[in-house]
């Protein structure tokens, strides 16, 4: 922490410099009062001149730090769209012409289950968004199951469409992914996220 | 004379993908790739490809540079 460092530095300096040793300050009194009283003023001026540049210096250290971290934060955003943009063109293409359209209009699209035969519905939600659609059209449950480490949305919407329609994948996937119950239409609607 | 083909590999990760091309004319292309993938599978990634861009993609187990794209997912796990 060279900050913190610097601080302590600096504090150590002002404290030790503005108090003068005790015999100094015994001499100074023995002298007379009318110059000790006028010494005195004048160390308490130095005192506060040399506080108020230690103040401005902490201030100006903290603003630098404020700016830095925002740049960082600012620089994570950019990286965190620039991912989302990356994402969505891989699952962009990864979609069949119909799944495009759908997606576009709707924020989901629908798979047909590899060797199930079952239908999904993939919403671009970041939890529990696969929906199990019954024959009836109606959702049965949804299922919770993702790639590993931190993917942007859309590469997790692709990844489990990758696994479902294959017949290989399909049962593994199915094992490893959690059930939930289904939510309401409105629900659902509200847990979608579409940020590029 | 049968014209080279490129294949690509997108490998996903938190950067939305990382992109390695190889070109079916250079052995040394073709066998950084195969490496690439066989490390990736053995850390428990899952692979999908296809000879085209356009046709869907299925799973597969071993690299195969005859293929136009292929997607590389981490693994699976539940939420």
């Amino acid at each position: 922490m060279p900050i913190l460092q610097e601080t302590w530095r600096v504090v150590r300096r002002v404290l030790f410099r503005t108090n003068p040793p005790a015999s100094a300050r015994l001499q100074n009194g023995r002298a007379g009062n009318g110059s000790g009283r006028n010494n005195a003023s004048l160390a308490a001026r130095a005192d506060g001149n040399r506080l108020r540049g230690f103040y401005e210096w902490v201030k100006e250290q903290m603003l630098e730090a404020q700016r830095d971290s925002e740049l960082v934060m600012q620089e994570e955003m950019r990286k965190d769209r620039r991912a989302k943009r990356r994402a969505l063109s891989l699952m962009m293409r990864l979609l069949s012409p119909d799944q495009r359209v759908e997606f576009r209009k709707y924020r989901h699209f629908h798979v047909v289950g590899g060797s199930s035969g079952n239908r999904y519905r993939i919403r671009a939600a970041a939890f529990a968004n696969i929906d199990v659609v019954g024959s009836d059209g109606k959702v049965r449950h949804r299922l919770c199951a993702h790639p590993a480490g931190d993917v942007p949305v859309y590469d997790v919407m692709a990844a489990q469409m990758l696994h479902l329609q294959d017949p290989a994948t399909e049962p593994r996937f199915l094992q490893r992914a959690n059930i939930h119950p289904a939510l309401s239409d409105d629900r659902a609607r509200a847990s979608s996220v579409w940020i590029v | 004379m049968d014209k080279a083909l490129v294949g690509e590999m997108n490998i996903m990760d938190r950067s939305g993908h990382k992109q390695m091309k190889w070109n079916t004319d250079k052995l040394d292309e073709i066998l950084a790739a195969k490496e690439t993938f066989d490390t990736l599978i053995k850390e428990g990634y899952s692979a999908f490809g296809s000879k085209s861009k356009t046709e869907a993609k299925h799973s597969i187990r071993e690299f195969d540079s005859t293929m136009e794209e292929m997607v590389i997912v981490p693994r699976t796990v539940g939420g």
